[in-house]
């Protein structure tokens, strides 16, 4: 099933589940940058992508009270090694359905 | 020696890539060869012809056919060269096709290559001897091992025939499976009454000597000659004396102990049973497990009550050996269970079916059962677990079949078949109950077998999904089905009231440990295997060993009963002649120069070697050697290439032939 | 006794009473756990949903760093890491996959490591020596013991448990005193990385899950995975919302349950950080029935 998933952004084909594909997206942009997942960061972005901008907010004074979100991101040490590595494995986009190869 | 070489184009087939003309010209030259020419086709009457015309205008004492494979014309070109006058092992083929035209490409080459095969054909038939087929006697006495529908129509062809057969059967009744079904496909016969009639008859026949609640225990000797020696088990009863009146079985009070094989489990019997009421013979068997008087010494109610003192709490196993001519095994199958397997096994069980816990979960001889009139609920369709009648059935089909991660990679054939026919009875039954099959394809090959299944679907209103079920699990009494309908691409989620698996049909567990017993091969399955696939489907590589019925692979009761008649035909051959004859292409051991070390023993797949002593006048051993007996002996060659001392030759292949062989190439090259 | 440990991205946040209970109970044990120095997330669904090489890439790159700091051993507690650990060692055994990611990462491959998830760890550790610290008696728990999709599947990846019907964590459970159920959805989703873009879904999976785990007689749900934790409990508040009348269950980490029988309060466990309250289950059997 990832397979596909691949091969349609591999084709440049539009996502049928859009919010999904944005949510991916978001994550993967946090590990970008920090190494590990900032959920701050993660949900912050999601919402702009998506505009659902109302989205889960009454969760958010419950997370934050119990510490279970945190303001700022956890760094890891790595996290200029892990940009390299996700550089390197950036699924190459490629419009009219001509195969790039993986 | 005068060699005659005929060289055949075999049509297009070798003539197309070799010069079949050129090698016929070249082979005339060769030291030996009197005569040469070639011919479109040998094997055909005029090409016959020509090699026994030749053989007696120019006396030829030997000859050379180029041609196809010996598998397919070796007999055709012996027979003829033998109604001329030359003895038919002088006769060697050069294999054109197969090792030659057929897989080459260059005419240059491969005319080359055929003229080196004529050559060397022709250097090995001048050390060839005259030989003679071997002849060893024949016991004109059958075996039968199984007692299902297969044993019995195979005992009753070769006892119709007039000649003697022993059926042996491990169940203390015989009938198998078949026995227990309730309705047959296509024809919704009532199985017992149709397969009882047979069973009397073996039972009564003259020439057929019944062995129930017995086993094959070892089988010696070779085809035409079997020794087997069968352990007849101890029923605890003497059944000269037994009139079966049944009185026993009715007073014995341990009525919950055991459950009933033939009800799959649906129900008890008592220590002291026969399988069914319409068993044959009719005689009881004490199960000693359970039986109070083998755990406690106590009870013997059984013994009290018997009006003819046949009740023997002392009887023993007895062994005993018969002298066999031909053996055919009908051993049948028994059903893929979905309980949970051990880690190392390859099959696995299904845990999403919930690895047999649920007792409305039930499969195919399960159903039979209930739908049986002479079965635990009396025909009525009633569920195990509070016996109230299920409103709607889902039949799952390919449960263990067609299933590479969880059971078996083949298809049972039968399952289509009696799905459609469970479905059936439920409906007919159960008028306003729903019923509903999970499938993938449908398999309705045979006689009538397309339309029974459209009979299901149009007049009874059998609803089929094409999809498979990916769960079962309980909820308030009911099965929640999860499953999916491919064709309208949505998942199905069914509340059930009961479920019927059919389960693959597999080997019998004891199959492997009786086909090792018997030297026949068989699969990963157990499946005992046939020599060829297509042309030989009831002979095993073991001469005189014939296979009847499922034990072979899976198939439906007319299948097994055309098999059975089939392999007793084929048994009969045998008893056709009061000698049998054997190819003499087999191993033969000098006496003189054999040390005694029986590695030759050690490789004969065939258990053709036996140890024979040499004695002086006195009677003092002198030595022990090897020694072939022809008739098991299938001239592999394995022990010649095994002896240290090369005292082990087969003829017709011995080391002067073949060195001709290799010298006549080498010379060349 | 020391073992490595990969705590995954939400140990530290969402799910950092797995993360507290687990070292509290080790303490008591007296053993230590060896964070991998410079760990980075394993990419969880967002990696293998979009990039096959960077699903396995990522998990590797952690895993020969554990290796280098001369771990044997790597316990993770999130079952989502554990399965792409386990699923990256299973991939870096094909040839050509391998070629690939020693290229991404940059450095070469080796094995040799054994990854452990929570369930496996206990019972490495033994069940006599976790029995041993046990004080309480949970006799009055009865726990709906949930797996979720990524312990037991697919079979050739984690080889743990049957996938169908597992009882490996029951075992745990039962030997710390408690009772357990048998119920039909052990293994069914809970609607997993759904959580955010499709809160629906998550409702759906997770109001089933939750529903029968209740008929069957549990008072409490048992896991050990981070994800099904916040989709059984945080968002059991939406299925409140959603579904008028719906009955409610706590939902434990099996490592919290661990805590409790060896005499640990709800605060030092963290359990007070849960969505929905534990504190019922907590009081002896008389005083629940008498409510």
């Amino acid at each position: 099933m990832d397979a596909v998933r691949e091969l349609s952004v591999i084709y440049g084909m539009e996502a049928g589940d859009k919010d999904t594909a944005k949510f991916h997206e978001a994550f993967l942009d946090q590990i970008k940058n920090f190494g590990k997942s900032y959920e701050l960061g993660l949900i912050m972005e999601y919402k702009m992508k998506t505009m659902h901008l109302m989205k889960d907010v009454e969760l958010a004074p419950g997370m934050l009270m119990r510490g279970k979100m945190s303001l700022t991101p956890h760094l890891s040490k790595e996290r200029k090694n892990i940009k390299k590595i996700m550089e390197k494995t950036k699924t190459p986009e490629h419009k009219d359905g001509e195969r790039k190869g993986e | 020696m005068k060699i005659g070489v005929f060289i055949c184009y075999c049509g297009e087939n070798i003539g197309r890539t070799v010069d079949c003309a050129k090698v016929a010209q070249v082979a005339a030259t060769f030291p030996g060869v009197e005569h040469s020419e070639d011919y479109k086709y040998m094997c055909s009457d005029p090409g016959q012809n020509l090699i026994k015309q030749a053989i007696r205008e120019k006396n030829l004492d030997a000859i050379v056919v180029g041609s196809c494979s010996p598998h397919m014309h070796e007999k055709t070109f012996r027979k003829a060269a033998a109604s001329a006058g030359v003895n038919p092992y002088l006769v060697e083929i050069a294999n054109l096709r197969e090792h030659c035209s057929w897989i080459h490409e260059n005419v240059e080459e491969a005319t080359a290559k055929a003229i080196d095969l004529v050559r060397i054909a022709v250097e090995k038939v001048k050390f060839n001897e005259p030989l003679t087929p071997i002849r060893v006697p024949v016991t004109k006495r059958a075996l039968v091992i199984g007692g299902g529908i297969s044993g019995i129509q195979a005992a009753l062809d070769i006892a119709n025939a007039g000649y003697p057969v022993t059926l042996v059967e491990k169940e203390p009744s015989i009938g198998g499976h078949m026995s227990q079904l309730s309705e047959t496909f296509p024809t919704l016969d009532c199985s017992q009454c149709i397969l009882t009639p047979r069973m009397v008859e073996v039972y009564q026949h003259p020439n057929i000597h019944l062995m129930t609640y017995s086993e094959v225990e070892k089988v010696e000797g070779f085809i035409g000659n079997f020794k087997v020696t069968i352990r007849q088990k101890a029923r605890s009863v003497n059944a000269e004396l037994c009139t079966g009146c049944g009185l026993c079985m009715q007073s014995c009070p341990i009525k919950k102990k055991a459950f009933s094989e033939f009800d799959e489990g649906l129900a008890m019997r008592p220590a002291m049973y026969v399988p069914f009421p319409q068993a044959v013979p009719n005689i009881p068997v004490i199960d000693r497990d359970v039986c109070t008087y083998f755990k406690t010494g106590k009870c013997m109610m059984c013994q009290k009550v018997c009006g003819r003192q046949a009740v023997d709490f002392e009887q023993k196993d007895t062994f005993i050996t018969e002298e066999i001519g031909s053996i055919i095994v009908a051993t049948g199958y028994k059903l893929y269970s979905i309980d949970k397997k051990p880690e190392d096994s390859f099959i696995k069980g299904y845990g999403e079916y919930g690895y047999g816990k649920y007792k409305d979960v039930v499969n195919g001889l399960q159903f039979e059962r209930i739908a049986s009139a002479s079965g635990p609920t009396s025909g009525e369709i009633l569920r195990p677990s509070d016996k109230k009648e299920p409103k709607k059935i889902v039949f799952i089909q390919c449960v263990g079949s067609r299933d590479e991660s969880k059971g078996f990679s083949y298809c049972s054939k039968i399952c289509c078949m009696y799905t459609a026919k469970h479905a059936m009875l439920y409906k007919h039954k159960v008028h306003d109950g729903e019923a509903y099959v999970f499938y993938m394809d449908i398999r309705a090959g045979g006689k009538m077998y397309e339309e029974f299944v459209r009979r299901a679907i149009e007049e009874d209103g059998v609803k089929y999904i094409r999809g498979r079920v990916s769960r079962i699990y309980e909820e308030n009494g009911k099965y929640i089905v999860k499953g999916e309908d491919t064709l309208a691409g949505v998942p199905v989620t069914i509340d059930a009231d009961m479920v019927v698996l059919a389960t693959a049909m597999m080997a019998q567990t004891e199959a492997p440990q009786l086909a090792q017993m018997l030297g026949v091969p068989y699969d990963k399955y157990g499946f005992l295997a046939e020599v060829h696939p297509k042309l030989r489907p009831v002979e095993t590589s073991t001469g005189g060993i014939f296979l009847a019925g499922a034990c072979h692979s899976p198939r439906d009761i007319p299948e097994s009963v055309a098999m059975a008649s089939a392999a007793a035909a084929k048994a009969m051959v045998l008893f056709g002649s009061d000698m049998l004859e054997r190819e003499p292409i087999v191993a033969k051991v000098n006496a003189g120069t054999c040390a005694g070390c029986l590695y030759c023993k050690k490789v004969c797949a065939y258990n053709a070697i036996e140890v024979k002593e040499i004695r002086n006048r006195q009677g003092e051993l002198v030595k022990v050697v090897a020694y072939v007996n022809e008739g098991l002996c299938q001239g592999c060659g394995t022990c010649n290439a095994t002896c240290p001392s090369k005292s082990i030759e087969l003829i017709g292949f011995k080391d002067e032939q073949i060195f001709s062989e290799i010298h006549a190439l080498a010379d060349m090259y | 006794m020391s073992y490595g440990y990969y705590p995954g991205c939400s140990l530290s946040g969402t799910a950092k009473e797995f993360d507290i209970s687990l070292k509290k109970v080790l303490q008591k044990l007296s053993v230590e756990l060896t964070e991998i120095q410079g760990w980075a997330c394993c990419g969880a669904s967002s990696a293998h949903a979009t990039s096959h090489i960077l699903s396995i890439a990522l998990p590797v790159h952690s895993l020969l760093l554990a290796k280098e700091q001369g771990l044997k051993e790597v316990v993770t507690p999130c079952a989502a890491c554990y399965n792409r650990l386990v699923n990256a060692q299973h991939e870096m055994k094909d040839p050509s996959t391998r070629t690939k990611v020693e290229t991404v990462v940059d450095k070469p491959y080796s094995n040799g490591l054994e990854v452990l998830n929570l369930i496996q760890f206990f019972n490495l550790l033994g069940a006599d020596t976790i029995k041993a610290k046990v004080t309480e008696k949970l006799g009055h728990i009865k726990a709906a013991c949930y797996y979720g999709c990524l312990l037991v599947r697919p079979h050739d990846v984690t080889g743990f448990d049957d996938e169908e019907q597992p009882r490996t964590m029951e075992a745990v459970v039962e030997a710390v005193g408690a009772k357990t159920v048998d119920w039909n959805f052990k293994t069914e989703c809970c609607g997993a990385a759904h959580s955010i873009a499709h809160t629906n879904i998550v409702e759906h999976l997770s109001k089933k899950i939750i529903d029968d785990a209740i008929a069957h007689g549990a008072n409490v749900i048992i896991v050990a995975c981070p994800m099904c934790h916040s989709n059984l409990d945080m968002r059991q508040l939406n299925i409140i919302k959603s579904f008028p009348g719906q009955k409610t269950i706590p939902v434990l980490y099996l490592s919290e349950l661990v805590g409790l029988a060896m005499g640990m309060s709800l605060k030092e466990l963290a359990i007070d950080l849960h969505f929905i309250k534990a504190d019922e289950i907590l009081k002896p059997a008389e005083a629940v029935t008498a409510k």
